[in-house]
């Protein structure tokens, strides 16, 4: 035995007991995470929580959700492609997670868009162009503002609509929950009340196909 | 040095500074497991101790195959600075060093304990004791080449 064989050895031991302290944390989370979401009293949805697809659709995403987020933003696209494959089957529900700077105002921004039946549109746009409106990695309002010219909005009520008590409740509401919810990034997910197993794309992409299977879609 | 023996000789020198890395790949893939594992935010003083504990993980085992003295008076500037760095935060912690030492910045204060193991094992605790226990083995280690 040579040294350089006693240093790989303890190397790869030290590794595998890291791998697997690693696994047994994911395990405990995501036992935690299921209790938190099916817990008495913690809301995963809220009446003022804004949805896209049918009431009765069986599978109901529910997602927190940041706007200035660049991970929430590469979400954005396939996630329009998903419910699309899934016409009359699957509803999202956002929740705000405004957990980067200056976010809050992009939320309150969107929802006094929604005060104008806007929502969506409004949400695709600010989506499309995120790197225009977050200069040094902060969100700034102003510049989200301006994104939003070419919806036919009216852009004066828009920045009296945002300063509404009841968005800056919202607001309160959704934050307060993810905090009981120890959701502490985003994009989070829950399919069906369930939170995902993992983190990615796919893996929500293979929730929401299980769930589907399951409710008989 | 014998080359017959070269890679193959464990004397009480080598297996001191094998102590330490192990010490030292230990806290540093423990702080990796609390940052990014467990997501509990690192504080600026824990960032200036993971400047130190970081690379002793990854120069240690240099100085070990085959074994060169002279990784002790590399490694141990690294080891005493951070734990300078471990004793300042646990003096902080304790409230000797007067908190208007510390701005209050975005993010995550340093006199503020985010995790505790057994009611008494914090990580500042943890981190006096990996950079004491590397000072230590390696001042031996250095005692040791010096006769």
């Amino acid at each position: 035995m040579n040294q350089k064989t006693v240093l790989r050895a303890t190397a790869a031991l030290l590794l595998a007991l890291f791998a697997v302290a690693v696994l047994f944390h994911q395990r405990d989370r995501a036992a935690a995470n299921l209790r938190l979401a099916t817990q008495h009293g913690i809301h995963l949805i809220q009446p003022h929580s804004p949805r896209l697809g049918p009431d009765d659709a069986p599978v109901v995403i529910v997602e927190f959700f940041d706007p200035a987020c660049v991970t929430c933003q590469a979400f954005h696209e396939p996630m329009k492609e998903l419910l699309a494959q899934h016409p009359g089957k699957l509803q999202l529900v956002l929740r705000y997670a405004p957990f980067q700077v200056g976010a809050e105002h992009i939320v309150a921004l969107l929802e006094a868009a929604r005060l104008q039946d806007k929502f969506w549109p409004a949400l695709d746009i600010l989506m499309e162009t995120q790197d225009a409106w977050k200069p040094r990695h902060e969100a700034d309002f102003e510049l989200a503002w301006q994104q939003l010219g070419g919806l036919g909005l009216d852009l004066d009520r828009l920045r009296r609509d945002m300063n509404d008590a009841e968005i800056t409740r919202r607001i309160n509401q959704d934050l307060e929950d993810a905090a009981r919810l120890e959701v502490d990034s985003t994009p989070t997910f829950y399919v069906n009340g369930r939170p995902l197993p993992g983190f990615g794309f796919n893996v929500l992409k293979r929730a929401v196909e299980a769930a589907l299977r399951q409710g008989g879609g | 040095m014998n080359p017959a023996t070269l890679g193959t000789d464990f004397s009480a020198e080598w297996k001191l500074v094998y102590a330490a890395w192990v010490i030292a790949a230990g806290a540093t893939l423990g702080a990796i497991f609390f940052g990014e594992v467990m997501h509990v935010p690192p504080c600026l003083l824990c960032w200036y101790q993971r400047i130190c504990m970081f690379p002793l993980a990854l120069l240690l085992p240099l100085g070990l195959a085959p074994y060169d003295p002279r990784i002790i008076r590399y490694a141990l500037p690294l080891a005493t600075i951070g734990l300078g760095i471990a004793v300042f935060h646990q003096l902080l912690i304790a409230g000797w060093v007067p908190r208007e030492f510390e701005p209050c910045t975005r993010g995550v204060p340093c006199s503020q304990t985010v995790f505790t193991l057994y009611d008494v094992l914090t990580i500042p605790w943890l981190s006096i004791t990996a950079f004491s226990a590397i000072v230590v083995l390696l001042l031996l280690a250095r005692a040791r080449g010096a006769r």
